[in-house]
């Protein structure tokens, strides 16, 4: 059986907006998801984490079962390597210069074996309107900001509210991406990894059946908002569960939740009208990729249309309804 | 005590403003005794005439201040370039000026080959002149369907494979690669965009493979003396940091017959390492430096190139409305760098083609003399195409020096005239006169493999400022034949702080000479590139250049 392609989602920002923080945030909080990493230098990775061993040259092995490539081969023996260690990782996360275009580095997850999935840019909230006028880097940095699906806003405990509040205003003029508030690069795993795959919750998660479908496996993180979709507590994000009875017009589906401001993440099953098989949504930004879905042996066929929506916090149920028409909110709000 | 040779000339030309010319050389050992006349020269004492150059003339060895040795990997492959080049065994390629002389050229390369499955590469391929033909896999199947195929474009960003590639690599399989280029049935033509793509063909790895070996520098080496240089300088690419590699420069230069002494510049702030390991580790070889192998100077790269739009330029910007280029350093990565590098007391060489990119090393070099002042640095923007007046006069008032891309009028001219950055600024690229007459030190540079090493070209192509296509470039910014002679001689080494040593002929300096069959001052600046090299002096150790030379 053809193995399923490997999410590559980049992560970009200029020097020092947080983009090491952020990446080591996620390897603390992967929560047994086998992340790979490539990063430019082994030295910024894995402050909490202890480097287990050596897998070859260039890929280490990490506690808690994510694996680490450099890029001192390059890019493309890095991705080669992700691919052929046992067990393969269920994600790469590819750190990019500050300096680097992440758009373009995007265009590795289309090498066979991965699929892209989108592109993070890390903001330092204190220092982005500065940069965006630096006499030698305003351009690139706007550029930056323009190719992010998502914005992680770092740093911002260090404005004061009318501060942030401006600076969020003007970066929202900059780009429609969605901005995640991140003040120390802390950010729930599942807005930069999206939600983990029905296979590899491993909690038997049946959908259709009317049970609450665990479309994460979060840490397990106590209470709180999220916590009943696995997604790890946060106020600066907002989870909810969404279903359908009635068959869905998938493009409809494609182009009302791809404009859906704020949306960070989504994914889920769509029945289409008539006798057509179920459809994999998933979602990241404003982009929304609908896909046959494979059926795992001994899961069962999706009966509903379910799909859980990661957004930031002030989108409310009613906008959300309005991009998904026909669906209802299920899951009980926190 | 070594012996002392007395070399009669038509003519010397020393470069010392105390006595121009002469009409021989005494030679003792490894150093100049004496230039003037043969009858003054014999007052020295004991000595041997040795008359094999007395039709020729003699200049200073001449001064390669930046060129790449990864060039001498290449060279192990065939050249598909437009322009004719020499190879380092001497043998002539004269250009492929259409796709049918290319696969030409390389039907008969391929029949060389000793081993029915390896792999061809070639190297040079350069679109731009052969129109708008591309090169994919339907022409470099006429070479051979079985045998794969691999041919690198002169940019470095792209390359043309044939079937067998796309076969053994699966590149059918690989379209939704950005960069595999496909026809409209969405079949790959063999063409490959960007390093994402060309990875996909594994021949690109015997590429890099042939970096950094004894043969690659023996080949650069052959490549430099071939047109007279007795010093050459490779402004980064080859590992300092590898072992493997410094023992094979080692074992290299330290033969006699090696014909040119090395510079090797060590390229920083490109990866993970800190900076004050850089700065140890540069320290450290510089310790180890011999006469034919000299470590100690750092390269940084600031900006891409024109022709490429990613060099980095200042208002008006590039013609049509591009974007700016690329930063290949961050802003803040070049100012740690640099002063880590100043304050440790080394020389810099700053990759700038952009004039945003010379503002910003210019600001650099400022900002870190103000903190650490530091005589006679010679800090210089290498390339330097844009560089304004303004820039070169501050250069000046920095102590900065400018090594100049002047080839570029020749080979890019054309281009840059009519479709990166018009006219007005075409005409003041490059622009020598402007930094000599601002007191600016400059050289000329080939940046072998991108223009064919050669500093007789250089010196053409600086005094004619005319295109590949015939056309005035700029002819305000040329100069003469005798400042060109200077730039690539002793302002070579004056920028590689070796002018103590090399550079001119003088009493005391190494015997490092270069023998011509003609007067570059003395013959039309077109046919400067032409001049015959019959030798080079490396330390005294004549090494004759010609098809029976020694390699």
């Amino acid at each position: 059986m053809p193995r399923e392609a490997i999410p590559l989602t980049v992560v970009g920002g200029y020097l020092a907006a947080g983009k090491t923080t952020v990446i080591n945030s996620l390897l603390r909080r992967a929560g047994g998801r086998r992340l790979g990493i490539v990063v430019n230098d082994f030295g910024e990775v894995n402050v909490d984490a202890q480097i287990l061993r050596r897998l070859s040259d260039g890929v280490v092995e990490l506690a808690g079962g994510c694996v680490c490539c450099d890029l001192s081969l390059g890019m493309g023996p890095a991705l080669a390597q992700l691919l052929s260690i046992e067990p393969p990782p269920a994600h790469v996360l590819v750190e990019v210069s500050g300096v680097g275009e992440p758009g373009a580095v995007a265009a590795w997850g289309h090498t066979p074996g991965f699929r892209p999935d989108g592109v993070a840019v890390v903001v330092p909230l204190d220092r982005i309107r500065a940069l965006a006028g630096d006499r030698w880097v305003a351009d690139l940095v706007i550029d930056q900001v323009g190719q992010a699906d998502l914005l992680v806003c770092t740093r911002g405990d260090l404005l004061d509210v009318a501060e942030q509040h401006s600076v969020t205003a003007w970066l929202r003029q900059q780009s429609p991406a969605p901005q995640v508030l991140a003040p120390h690069g802390e950010v729930p795993v599942e807005v930069i990894l999206g939600f983990a795959t029905p296979a590899e919750a491993g909690t038997g998660a049946v959908l259709g059946t009317g049970t609450e479908a665990d479309l994460g496996t979060g840490t397990g993180a106590g209470g709180g908002a999220g916590a009943a979709h696995g997604v790890q507590a946060s106020s600066f994000v907002r989870a909810s569960t969404w279903r359908s009875a009635t068959a869905v017009d998938i493009s409809t589906l494609e182009s009302r939740l791809g404009a859906l401001a704020g949306l960070l993440r989504a994914k889920g099953f769509a029945r289409p009208a008539g006798e057509g098989e179920p459809v994999l949504v998933q979602a990241v930004g404003g982009h929304v990729e609908c896909t046959p879905w494979l059926p795992e042996p001994g899961a069962p066929t999706p009966v509903d249309s379910v799909l859980t929506v990661l957004t930031t916090p002030e989108v409310a149920d009613m906008t959300i309804a309005e991009a998904l028409p026909g669906w209802r909110r299920t899951d009980h709000p926190h | 005590m070594p012996g002392t040779v007395i070399y009669p000339a038509r003519l010397v030309r020393t470069l010392d403003r105390g006595r121009p010319t002469a009409t021989a050389v005494a030679v003792r050992g490894d150093r100049v005794l004496a230039v003037g006349a043969l009858d003054e020269l014999g007052a020295y004492g004991d000595h041997t005439i040795d008359d094999r150059f007395a039709e020729a003339v003699i200049v200073p060895g001449f001064v390669e201040a930046h060129a790449h040795s990864y060039a001498g990997a290449l060279w192990q492959s065939p050249y598909v370039g437009y322009f004719p080049r020499t190879g380092p065994d001497g043998r002539f390629w004269e250009g492929c000026h259409s796709i049918d002389a290319l696969v030409e050229q390389l039907v008969e390369a391929e029949r060389a080959l000793p081993d029915d499955a390896a792999p061809l590469t070639a190297w040079g391929f350069d679109p731009i002149y052969l129109g708008s033909t591309p090169l994919g896999a339907a022409e470099l199947d006429r070479i051979s369907r079985t045998r794969p195929i691999f041919v690198l474009h002169a940019s470095n960003h792209l390359a043309s494979v044939n079937s067998a590639v796309i076969v053994n690599d699966g590149l059918a399989g690989k379209t939704q690669i950005p960069g595999v280029v496909t026809d409209p049935a969405g079949r790959p033509t063999g063409e490959l965009r960007e390093f994402a793509a060309m990875f996909q063909a594994s021949p690109v790895l015997d590429l890099l493979a042939a970096r950094g070996t004894a043969a690659a520098f023996d080949a650069f080496a052959a490549l430099a003396h071939r047109c007279g240089c007795t010093t050459v300088a490779d402004l980064g690419g080859t590992p300092l940091s590898d072992p493997a590699v410094l023992d094979a420069l080692a074992h290299a230069t330290a033969r006699a017959d090696f014909p040119v002494r090395l510079s090797m510049f060590h390229l920083a702030a490109q990866g993970p390492t800190p900076i004050a390991e850089e700065v140890a580790l540069v320290a450290g070889l510089e310790g180890c430096s011999t006469t034919k192998l000299r470590f100690g100077h750092v390269k940084l790269i600031i900006d891409g190139s024109i022709q490429g739009f990613t060099a980095r330029l200042q208002p008006p910007g590039y013609l049509g409305e591009r974007p700016n280029g690329m930063w290949i350093t961050a802003p803040e990565r070049l100012r740690e760098a640099f002063g880590a590098f100043h304050e440790a007391g080394h020389l810099v060489h700053a990759h700038c083609n952009g004039d945003e990119a010379t503002e910003l090393f210019l600001e650099i070099v400022e900002q870190a003399l103000a903190r650490s002042p530091r005589w006679d640095h010679r800090h210089t923007a290498t390339h330097s195409q844009l560089s304004t007046a303004a820039q070169y006069r501050r250069m000046a008032t920095l102590g900065v020096g400018a090594n100049i891309f002047a080839n570029h009028t020749y080979y890019w001219g054309d281009q840059h005239r009519d479709v990166t950055v018009g006219p007005d600024r075409a005409a003041r690229m490059n622009a020598a006169a402007t930094a000599l007459a601002n007191g600016v030190t400059i050289s000329l540079h080939s940046d072998e493999p991108v223009t064919p090493i050669g500093p007789l070209a250089s010196m053409t192509h600086a005094v004619e400022r005319t295109t590949a296509s015939g056309a005035l470039l700029g002819p305000a910014e040329a100069i003469t034949a005798a400042q060109a002679l200077e730039a690539v001689t002793l302002g070579s080494a004056y920028l590689l702080k070796m002018d103590h040593e090399i550079g001119s002929i003088e009493a005391g300096k190494l015997a490092d000479l270069a023998v011509l069959d003609d007067d570059p001052l003395a013959v039309p600046a077109a046919r400067i590139a032409h001049i015959a090299v019959r030798a080079t002096v490396l330390g005294g150790q004549v090494l004759p250049v010609g098809p029976g030379a020694p390699r």
